[in-house]
């Protein structure tokens, strides 16, 4: 079930009632079974792969304890990340060589959802007991509530298992500032979501559907989704935090207002901080660190792009970002400081922005297409129609930012309570009501974007 | 609609930081806001059912309550 559904709504309360009234020492197998249920209302044959990856790790971690061997340790990743391989890459593939909506339909039945992120956070929990950084999880049932805590079981955070695990087990107690803090990120999860990435999804989606775009419209397009995408998956990830800081438990922040950056590196640092945080910690540092950059930031955004899909495009987005983030890094070295912020700023913002199209674009022809009219002078004409954006969606738009941006504060907020946060949950709870019906006369809500992944 | 819009959202600009600085109150910011939500709404109904209006108002007085933030009983 999704996190913006109304089945969510009720499924949530339920769980956090029942964990609260259910015996301490009982309370993890309350999750599990929540999680699983929560899982099966996409797929219930697929839980059975989440519980066969599952008992894969568990056993690969007690393996990896007691036996040192590169090889076998070797052995024991490509069995954890088989699943994933099978499912997500060659599959996808072939599934191209099948016509149209009989492709659409096979590509949703042959990924299952979330795979990507379970198993990151599973085969990081082998990686830390095979370093030494951890010791195993003895129990079952305790490691597959890490393996599949619903709240960050479909698009994370991607959490380790040295900070999750103890959590899920340790004794809690019912806590009125955990439900405030819980409610707050709720309220800014679901404002992004709703009333910011749901609104921006249709004209983004009209000037990437258009066949011949304007420079302008393209410009546009990919700055729209930036944003849209940006809301979409930070919105998920505080509906997720605020989630499981309901039931006592803390998160790992996904976002820390990335297009505030002033650098690309500060960029990196700011978004999807999870799953960079494994990448550093499994793939840059092992392959050299500072020492030998040019191969472990390659290989960093290179898999980065893979990560998100087989498609060309999201390779050479990953490949994008890579470059460029090594030119920032030469000048940064050269100059013996960072550039300034007037120069900084405007170029991050435009290498993130226009290497969105990438990875929107439906297929490679689209995106180059899309960069075709953008560095096209003579395709700068009237493209403002072709999004379809009103004066008045704009000016909603800026203010959904603005709110989006400020309520995203207030969530992390850890002051105590005040009068006015009552106040500020009535009106974006309003809000967030009134966005809902606004989309649903406009076609409906669209899903999570990172469910695809 | 989009006068109503602009006309609500400067009312709203200005009155909350009066309020903030005039009355400093605890008990009025949930009620001033639930007011204004209230007008938000009745503006968008009165629209012809479109919800924009409504939309925005709720939006620029959210904003307003971010910007100028209540002092914490603590402080």
């Amino acid at each position: 079930m999704s996190f913006a559904s109304g089945a969510y709504l009720l499924f949530l309360p339920a769980v956090t009632a029942l964990y609260w009234l259910c015996p301490g020492k009982y309370r993890y197998l309350l999750l599990l079974a929540a999680s699983y249920g929560f899982y099966m209302g996409w797929s219930a044959p697929l839980a059975l792969l989440l519980l066969g990856e599952t008992a894969v790790c568990y056993a690969s971690c007690l393996i990896v304890e007691k036996k040192k061997s590169k090889g076998l340790f070797a052995c024991l990743l490509l069995l954890i990340f088989a699943p994933l391989l099978i499912c997500k890459y060659p599959s996808r593939m072939l599934l191209g060589l099948f016509p149209g909506n009989l492709y659409g339909w096979l590509k949703a039945a042959a990924l299952p959802v979330g795979i990507s992120f379970y198993t990151f956070q599973a085969a990081s929990c082998v990686m830390d007991v095979y370093r030494g950084d951890q010791q195993p999880e003895r129990n079952f049932f305790r490691f597959a509530l890490f393996v599949s805590f619903f709240p960050q079981l479909v698009a994370g955070p991607i959490e380790r298992g040295k900070d999750l695990l103890p959590q899920l087990w340790e004794e809690k107690h019912f806590l009125r500032s955990d439900v405030a803090a819980g409610g707050r990120l709720l309220l800014s999860g679901f404002f992004r979501k709703i009333c910011v990435a749901d609104f921006i999804a249709p004209y983004v989606d009209s000037v990437f559907s258009v066949q011949q775009p304007d420079g302008f419209s393209a410009a546009l397009g990919a700055v729209l989704f930036g944003f849209q995408i940006y809301n979409d998956f930070a919105g998920y990830s505080e509906i997720a935090l605020g989630s499981a800081r309901l039931l006592g438990i803390r998160l790992t922040r996904n976002f820390r207002e990335p297009y505030l950056s002033l650098t690309l590196r500060d960029f990196w640092r700011r978004w999807h901080i999870t799953l960079n945080g494994w990448f550093r910690s499994y793939v840059y540092l092992p392959l050299g660190g500072k020492n030998r950059r040019l191969l472990a930031v390659s290989a960093v955004f290179l898999l980065s792009g893979l990560w998100h899909g087989a498609d060309v495009t999201f390779l050479l987005w990953g490949a994008v970002h890579g470059m460029c983030y090594l030119l920032e890094n030469a000048v940064t070295r050269k100059r013996g400081r960072p550039l300034p912020g007037w120069l900084s700023f405007p170029f991050t913002f435009a290498v993130v922005s226009l290497s969105w199209i990438f990875f929107r674009a439906a297929d490679l022809s689209k995106a180059w297409e899309m960069y075709g009219a953008l560095f096209s002078p003579w395709h700068w004409g009237a493209g403002w129609q072709q999004s379809g954006l009103t004066l008045i969606a704009l000016f909603r738009l800026l203010l959904a930012l603005a709110v989006s941006f400020f309520a995203g504060r207030w969530a992390f907020d850890s002051k105590p309570p005040v009068n006015r946060d009552l106040a500020l949950a009535v009106l974006l709870a309003l809000a967030i009501a009134l966005c809902w019906l606004f989309n649903l006369r406009s076609g409906g809500a669209n899903a999570f974007i990172y469910f695809q992944f | 609609m989009l006068l109503l819009c602009g006309l609500f959202f400067l009312s709203s600009a200005v009155m909350w930081p009066l309020n903030r600085r005039f009355g400093g109150a605890r008990l009025t910011l949930p009620f001033l806001s639930l007011s204004l939500c209230c007008a938000g709404v009745a503006v968008g109904v009165l629209t012809q059912g479109d919800l924009t209006a409504a939309i925005l108002g709720v939006m620029a007085v959210a904003l307003c309550a971010l910007l100028f933030p209540e002092r914490s009983k603590e402080s």
